[in-house]
């Protein structure tokens, strides 16, 4: 009888045990680089992926390019996903060695491993580093983008200009952009010297909102711009902005060239460079006879330190 | 008979005690150094390290401790990383960085100020500096004080064979408490993070008064393989911060570390505050460094919050345990080399080596089972020398001072 009662108390502990235990969350995210997501169990979209969020078995994690995820399982051991790919968190579990090795089987493997080491002789495969640098051909970031190097930006929409160099033989241009996990997500080939960049596009949506825009030449790749930030400001970034912005629109339409050079003068007065420039190139496009406009232009480059123009200094 | 056998142990004893100081001294002037690379690349290496690298099993993550990565941000940047991550109530934040001047970005410096001052709980780095002439620390850097007005100050010293910051270094040591000349006390940075989440913690460690205690290290950050355990601690990057990346829970009642990680998260090119320590999958030999300066505070932290410290031996303790093992050595030997002359090299040499790799395993199973850091190197060394060196006492100074030993060597007509 008192077997009975022992076996019984002893079975209802190791269940209540795996039922307390098998509460909660299966993995939490220590680190997370690389624009990953999570697709929740039963939901139809997948979400992006943040530090500290928890992951449950029936759930997938979708590791993108180049990811590198820090994952800690219930037990405290952890675990990283650096492939690519979907994975589902009960998959992952399995992957987790929960086991404890004694110290001698621990020393054993790690004699068994150094044993079995094999020294690579084959010189061919020892060839993969130079000991060089790599360098445009003519000095770097010989493409001047017409922006500071770091931009915030509000509108739906950008105009990107900048300078060609001297001695193109062809004015085409590759502009590439990337996200902050230095993944192209746009590329757009162009004979002409500015881009209209458009932030609801597929391709350009982006969760943090930042992006790295680079110019270069299409008959010379080492022919380049610098790298230059560009941050879509949203939420209490945005909204300091808005106010003003509201009332503008409540007193001047945004067509017509002219309405254009005064939200040009809005965006400036605020520090949202880019913007000023969208608006003044909008404004040279609809009315490309008014050479003021031009100069208006300059004169907001100048302002700000991107360009200086010798010919308006004699 | 008896008397004197347990005189040529003792004598025995002495001998080897002194072939040990001997080579002590030779190696000191290092006047073999030329001719022993392998020795300089071992020069460096504990057997402790070998157990850290390959052989601790898997420690699970500690979610107590928070990273964050200031990257290449400019004060202002800064400022903004700390609003941002301070207003979901931290146990404590603690600044891996000095902020030695004020800079020509005069709002950037006032952004960072007002951010340091609504911080409830700061704690910002200083070094101590030493000064070899009086052998005391005499001077503390700090950050410039417009910046240290609101916050707690802990130095940021790791015991290091570096000469200067920029030099390569490893890490498996740190003081504790610093002493200054003119009587105030410094707390090691990760001391004093921990005293803020857990003050009968950090008391309770403090209380070992030791002047250098072992990290005894948890694990890494994204290091992609630079050690086996490469995500250990919650590291949130620059981008993580400003773009909201995060669960703000994960930063609640927590100890949140700002420090360099590198100009991005998982950073394998910046040099800059990086350290090597024992976990480095590279034990031995020319390696890459593995983990940056905050980091290795992290390690500390988590070691004071879990209690899971590393215990030494003192100096004496190692010397009375090598003379112990060495005087029972001689015991036996005396008695083989007496007993059974004939298989004397034989044996000794047998018993040598099962010595040497039962002590390798016995400072393995103490550093595993007992978080003991083992050194036994002078221990190591008396039972290699024992066999050879007692030949020598025997066949040698002893023969030298008997006039039979003397006659027998300088007597032509034994050939």
């Amino acid at each position: 009888m008192r077997k009975v009662v022992l076996s019984t108390v002893t079975l209802l502990f190791v269940f209540a045990s795996g039922v307390v235990y098998g509460q909660g969350y299966t993995f939490r995210v220590l680190a997370n680089k690389g624009q990953n997501q999570v697709k929740r169990a039963g939901a139809t979209a997948a979400i992006a992926l943040k530090t500290g969020a928890t992951l449950n078995a029936g759930d997938e994690l979708i590791a993108s390019q180049g990811a590198y995820i820090g994952l800690m399982h219930k037990t405290g051991k952890t675990l990283e996903v650096r492939t690519p790919g979907t994975q589902k968190v009960s998959d992952l579990e399995k992957k987790v060695n929960t086991k404890t090795a004694s110290v001698s089987e621990r020393y054993g493997q790690f004699l068994a491993k150094k044993m079995n080491e094999k020294e690579n002789t084959n010189y061919r495969s020892k060839l993969n580093a130079t000991g060089a640098v790599s360098r445009a051909l003519a000095g770097d970031e010989q493409i001047q983008v017409l922006l500071p190097n770091q931009v915030n930006v509000i509108g739906d929409n950008a105009i990107v200009t900048w300078d060609s160099p001297e001695g193109m033989e062809s004015n085409a241009f590759i502009v590439t952009v990337k996200n902050i996990f230095d993944e192209e997500i746009y590329k757009e080939e162009t004979t002409s010297n500015s881009i209209n960049l458009d932030f609801n596009a597929e391709q350009m949506k982006n969760d943090e909102g930042l992006y790295i825009l680079t110019v270069r030449a299409k008959e010379n790749m080492d022919v380049k711009s610098g790298d230059i930030g560009i941050k879509r400001l949203k939420g209490a970034d945005a909204s300091q902005y808005q106010e003003g912005l509201t009332a503008l629109q409540s007193e001047v339409p945004e067509e017509g060239s002219l309405s254009k050079i005064i939200y040009a003068s809005f965006y400036e007065e605020n520090g949202l460079i880019l913007d000023a420039l969208t608006k003044m190139e909008e404004a040279i496009r609809l009315s490309p006879e008014v050479s003021d406009f031009e100069e208006l232009r300059k004169d907001i480059l100048e302002r700000n330190g991107i360009k200086l123009f010798s010919e308006r200094d004699q | 008979m008896f008397r004197r056998f347990w005189l040529d142990v003792i004598l025995g004893t002495i001998f080897i005690l002194a072939l040990m100081g001997l080579f002590a001294s030779i190696t000191a002037f290092k006047v073999f150094d030329i001719m022993d690379p392998i020795g300089d690349a071992f020069s460096d290496m504990e057997f402790t390290d070998v157990y850290y690298s390959q052989l601790l099993d898997d420690p699970v993550a500690d979610q107590d401790v928070v990273l964050v990565n200031i990257g290449a941000e400019s004060r202002a940047g800064i400022a903004m990383l700390i609003d941002s991550i301070s207003q979901h109530n931290p146990a404590v934040i603690g600044m891996d960085t000095f902020f030695d001047f004020p800079k020509e970005d005069t709002l950037g410096d006032l952004m960072l100020m007002e951010a340091f001052g609504r911080v409830e709980n700061f704690v910002l780095v200083t070094q101590p500096i030493y000064n070899m002439e009086t052998d005391e620390f005499d001077s503390l850097r700090t950050s410039w004080p417009m910046f240290t007005w609101n916050s707690d100050s802990a130095h940021a010293v790791l015991v290091t064979d570096a000469g200067v910051q920029e030099d390569l270094k490893m890490c498996r040591e740190f003081t504790p408490l610093l002493k200054l000349e003119d009587g105030t006390e410094q707390q090691a940075f990760g001391v004093k993070l921990a005293s803020y989440f857990a003050p009968e913690k950090a008391k309770k460690f403090l209380e070992r008064d030791n002047f250098v205690e072992v990290i005894n290290y948890r694990g890494n950050v994204l290091d992609y393989g630079a050690t086996k355990f490469g995500t250990k601690f919650a590291a949130l990057d620059v981008y993580d911060v400003f773009g909201g990346n995060y669960v703000p829970e994960m930063i609640e009642g927590k100890v949140v570390i700002f420090c360099y990680l590198g100009n991005y998260l998982g950073d394998r090119e910046s040099l800059e505050d990086k350290y090597f320590t024992p976990l480095n999958e590279t034990y031995i030999g020319r390696a890459f460094p593995d983990m940056y300066g905050g980091v290795v505070h992290a390690n500390i932290v988590s070691m004071i919050l879990n209690e899971d410290y590393i215990y030494q031996l003192s100096e004496t303790q190692k010397w009375l345990l090598a003379i112990t093992i060495l005087f029972f050595n001689i015991m036996i030997f005396s008695w083989i080399y007496k007993k059974l002359p004939k298989w004397y090299d034989g044996l000794t040499k047998l018993m040598q080596l099962a010595q040497l790799l039962a002590f390798i395993y016995i400072m393995i199973y103490a550093m595993d089972f007992y978080s003991l850091k083992l050194d036994l190197n002078y221990t190591l060394i008396a039972v290699a020398l024992s066999g050879d060196g007692l030949e020598v006492f025997f066949g040698v100074v002893k023969n030298v001072l008997s006039r039979e030993g003397r006659r027998e060597l300088f007597k032509v007509s034994r050939l």
